[in-house]
């Protein structure tokens, strides 16, 4: 994700523009780090539609069939 | 229908001596289904508690998979089918085949093995002067809708397919005594009576054709009856609306469509909006405004898009995910 696309979305608590960090994700024990957008500040992320529908649910699926 | 059960408890209530408790919980099924053994157990234990409690009663059910899972699994347990107690106590006066006069028999895949329940249903059906076909699978031979199992849950196209197979094999309107299977042909377009449906007189091919609720509704129903039970039978106080339960929704019947796809409740929306408002923990679209909000329900994280609007919240759309986010940076800041 661009600069541009980054800055478009808000954390409305810390009135920042979300940046894309490191985050940890976690599932049937198995723990994860993908890069998201994520407040600097209280660490807030956000999940887009093709994202949690896409590629999480296809690695939910593949870590449930094992 | 809950008008249905809150009429027949009434009537049970009137006809039979002792008193007549209700139970509006759940027997297990879903859980034994899904090999949830841990929470099956628990679920009947506690059913067995309640049992107790209340002096080791007859229990009354009206679905046959209450009826099996609870024959199985607490055999001390003296059990009763709704059917055979009208039958003893009479059908009440409102009870007519209306326009039901001719219909096919779909025996639910769980009363396999009750073959006094399924001579119970059509010896009511005769006194209802209701015309019986018998499908070609019928009693201990039937088939499932496509409910069973949780199939529908876990692959509606097999689901839809089976119950469609079904339909397939009578032009005739079918009469069932599963409200499952009343809803899963009713949602594939078939006319379907419950035996309830004539019981109470709501016996006219618009009863047959109407659709059942779906998830977040049939919640919504379960509670509204609980509630009308406290208030209206019992005289105990209805618990108020409070918390999320105030919050109000708004969207778009397509939204609404999609949310059930996904097995989203309008509970679910309630709560992460809730959430939201009350934490400041939201994020906003530059673009067009929109806030975005998440939280973790369960196993489930629910993301929902919405904007204010007067004293409702028009929702844009939601999604969820089973993965958990870590976010334990500042998190209660």
């Amino acid at each position: 994700m661009n600069n541009e696309s980054r800055s478009r979305v808000l954390c409305v608590k810390c009135q920042v523009p979300l940046e894309e960090g490191k985050v940890s994700i976690a599932y049937l024990s198995n723990t994860f780090y993908a890069d998201l957008l994520r407040c600097p500040l209280c660490g807030q992320v956000f999940i887009p539609e093709e994202l949690a529908l896409g590629r999480m649910a296809e690695v939910e699926k593949t870590l449930e069939d094992k | 229908m809950p008008e249905e059960v809150f009429l027949t408890y009434n009537y049970l209530s009137a006809g039979l001596s002792g008193g007549v408790g209700l139970g509006l919980g759940c027997c297990g099924a879903p859980a034994d289904w899904a090999g949830r053994q841990e929470s099956f157990s628990g679920q009947i234990a506690q059913f067995k508690d309640k049992w107790e409690g209340m002096g080791r009663p007859i229990v009354i059910t009206a679905c046959s998979s209450c009826y099996q899972i609870l024959q199985m699994n607490l055999p001390e347990l003296p059990l009763e089918s709704l059917w055979g107690i009208l039958e003893e106590i009479g059908l009440p006066p409102a009870a007519a085949g209306g326009e039901a006069r001719r219909v096919a028999v779909h025996d639910p895949c769980r009363s396999r093995h009750q073959s006094h329940v399924h001579e119970q249903i059509r010896r009511i059906l005769a006194n209802l002067e209701v015309e019986i076909e018998e499908l070609p699978l019928n009693r201990q031979e039937t088939t499932c809708c496509g409910y069973g199992g949780l199939m529908s849950l876990i692959n509606s196209e097999v689901a839809a397919e089976v119950a469609d197979q079904r339909i397939a094999s009578s032009k005739e309107p079918f009469l069932v005594y599963c409200s499952n299977c009343r809803d899963h042909f009713a949602a594939r377009g078939k006319e379907t009576w419950h035996i309830l449906d004539l019981i109470w007189g709501n016996n006219n091919l618009n009863d047959a054709r109407r659709k059942g609720p779906n998830h977040s509704l049939r919640r919504e129903n379960r509670r509204h009856l609980k509630n009308k039970f406290l208030a209206e039978v019992w005289r105990e106080n209805v618990i108020e609306e409070s918390g999320y339960r105030t919050v109000k929704l708004v969207m778009e019947p397509p939204l609404g469509e999609l949310l059930e796809e996904r097995y989203i409740l309008a509970e679910d929306v309630q709560q992460v909006i809730y959430e939201a408002e009350s934490s400041g923990r939201k994020l906003q679209n530059l673009d067009n405004g929109h806030y975005t909000a998440h939280m973790q329900l369960g196993i489930m994280t629910y993301w929902v898009e919405y904007l204010p609007e007067g004293d409702f919240f028009r929702v844009f759309n939601a999604y969820s995910h089973r993965m958990q986010l870590i976010e334990d940076v500042n998190r209660d800041e």
